[in-house]
């Protein structure tokens, strides 16, 4: 099993991710792959300009690390990717890659989708919507928080 | 001096960092917290608040926790996530 997740300070290509990721890959019969992208459109319908994710060098990493080393103990796995962007991200421009593989392909599917809504919000950034009218620090979301929550029932 | 370090929205008022003295006894979380709101409004606006969280060496600790003078300390508002 291995877990490989990076902290990327600069545009990432996620296609590049995911060949790396397949590659020499012949015991798995399952990838899912989720790219998550800078939406153009904030909370509030607003223009974006930017979203600037702060984050806290040496914990983002780890809390990023502990939520992909989680995902893999829990589900019937065999390698976990995660590379997340950080600073400031332009509309259209990939935030986050992960990808989860397995022999079948519900374990792939279910850790993939774990992966994301405990990143979601757990992991240790703080988000930053710039518009024309100004800037806006963002909570989590009611919809991300009972995203995460659904995992805790089962 | 020991530098004191600010993310997310608490970051935008106190700007990444201020220097503080450490007594070589050590202090709790809740006297660094005291000393930086009383030194200006803006630190009391920015800190004196029930959801801005306190780290020791990348570890969320409570009000109570000591802190010495050679670790790291951070003041951060909660994670929005990724």
């Amino acid at each position: 099993m291995a877990v490989h997740t990076r902290l990327a300070l600069e545009p990432f290509d996620p296609a590049r991710e995911l060949a790396a990721f397949l590659d020499g890959r012949d015991q798995d019969g399952a990838v899912v792959s989720f790219t998550g992208v800078m939406r153009g459109q904030g909370r509030d319908g607003q223009t974006l300009e930017r979203l600037h994710l702060d984050w806290y060098p040496g914990m983002t990493e780890a809390s990023i690390a502990k939520i992909a080393e989680d995902t893999a103990a829990r589900f019937s796995v065999s390698d976990v990717r995660v590379v997340h962007r950080c600073g400031d991200i332009q509309p259209g421009e990939p935030i986050v890659f992960a990808a989860a593989a397995a022999p079948h392909r519900r374990a792939a599917f279910e850790a993939c989708d774990y992966l994301m809504d405990k990143l979601k919000t757990e992991a240790a950034f703080w988000k930053r919507e710039d518009s024309a009218s100004g800037s806006q620090w963002i909570d989590p979301s009611g919809k991300d928080r009972a995203d995460a929550a659904r995992w805790s029932k089962l | 001096m020991s530098k004191v370090l600010f993310f997310g929205r608490t970051a935008d008022r106190l700007g990444r960092s201020r220097e503080v003295e450490i007594p070589p006894a050590g202090l709790s979380i809740a006297d660094l917290r005291q000393r930086l709101c009383n030194a200006d409004e803006t630190a009391r606006d920015a800190l004196d608040r029930p959801d801005v969280r306190a780290c020791v060496d990348q570890v969320i600790v409570g009000d109570d926790a000591r802190i010495a003078p050679d670790q790291e300390i951070a003041f951060f508002s909660v994670f929005s996530g990724g």
